[in-house]
């Protein structure tokens, strides 16, 4: 059983990318949500997490930050990021894999990007 | 109005809509009188960078909660107002951040604010409105933009 945290403000993008997660088969998996990047680090501090799936642009802490603590922290920093963000470009892209994602999707996901990246997660 | 911006916005829209709610959107091109949606359901997304102005997302509610079942798998009566505005709200999200990576080049950065609810598109005096107009399923929306330039 894999334990992942998905951070986002917009309950509909948490409960898109829960049915993204189903659509590619990981079933096996406790699903976990948080509503912020504050909320979100709490949760990793409590919980052991297999992976964090974040948003970039939320209120309070956004995900950027939240990225850049966690890979900060020696507790946290082999946790697997996964960025979702509305404003992607190369630019930001390569700032959000210099701080530790393991990968940057932009919006709208489909199953297939999210496949893609965390293949080897779940074959792993 | 700018041809590059113009082809963004429809690019971002139906994208959008066909990834998140699996419906098809057609662009319609302006004839005659504005459109006028019924009980339209509004919200508003800063652009903070790289010039200053907003993107609006206004749908009929009918349609909103056929979007927000579809995407949810609720009944109607299910479905209740915060509902409806989070999902536009990430729909907007969505949108607004595909019309920049279209329209700008490969390499601007570019900032959005949050989403917020609105009534209706309201435009400093100085600042240019426009709207573009689509439907699904016979039901008229739009998406609108306000500023005193457009990104590009």
């Amino acid at each position: 059983m894999q334990h992942v945290l998905i951070a986002d403000d917009s309950r509909t993008a948490r409960l898109f990318i829960r049915k993204c997660l189903e659509i590619i088969g990981l079933e096996d998996v406790s699903l976990s949500e948080a509503a912020n990047g504050a909320e979100a680090l709490e949760m990793i501090k409590k919980g052991a997490f297999d992976l964090l799936i974040t948003d970039l642009n939320m209120p309070e802490m956004d995900g950027q930050d939240l990225l850049r603590r966690v890979k900060t922290s020696p507790k946290t920093t082999d946790l697997p990021v996964v960025v979702i963000t509305s404003v992607g470009n190369p630019a930001k892209e390569k700032e959000l894999l210099s701080l530790g994602a393991l990968a940057v999707l932009t919006k709208p996901v489909t199953p297939a990007d999210l496949l893609e990246k965390l293949e080897h997660l779940i074959n792993g | 109005m700018s041809e590059i911006f113009d082809r963004a916005v429809q690019f971002a829209v139906v994208e959008t809509f066909e990834n998140m709610t699996f419906m098809e959107v057609i662009p319609r091109l302006p004839e005659g009188e504005e459109p006028i949606l019924l009980e339209p359901q509004g919200e508003l997304l800063p652009v903070t960078d790289p010039v200053k102005g907003s993107f609006w997302l206004f749908l009929p509610k009918d349609l909103l909660v056929v979007i927000a079942e579809n995407v949810y798998v609720m009944e109607t009566t299910e479905i209740d107002q915060q509902i409806l505005q989070d999902t536009l709200a990430e729909l907007l999200n969505t949108i607004a951040g595909k019309i920049m990576q279209e329209a700008l080049p490969e390499d601007q950065l570019f900032s959005l604010g949050l989403p917020q609810s609105a009534q209706k598109v309201e435009a400093n005096p100085d600042e240019m409105m426009q709207r573009w107009f689509f439907e699904i399923q016979e039901n008229l929306f739009f998406v609108g933009f306000t500023g005193k330039t457009l990104p590009c």
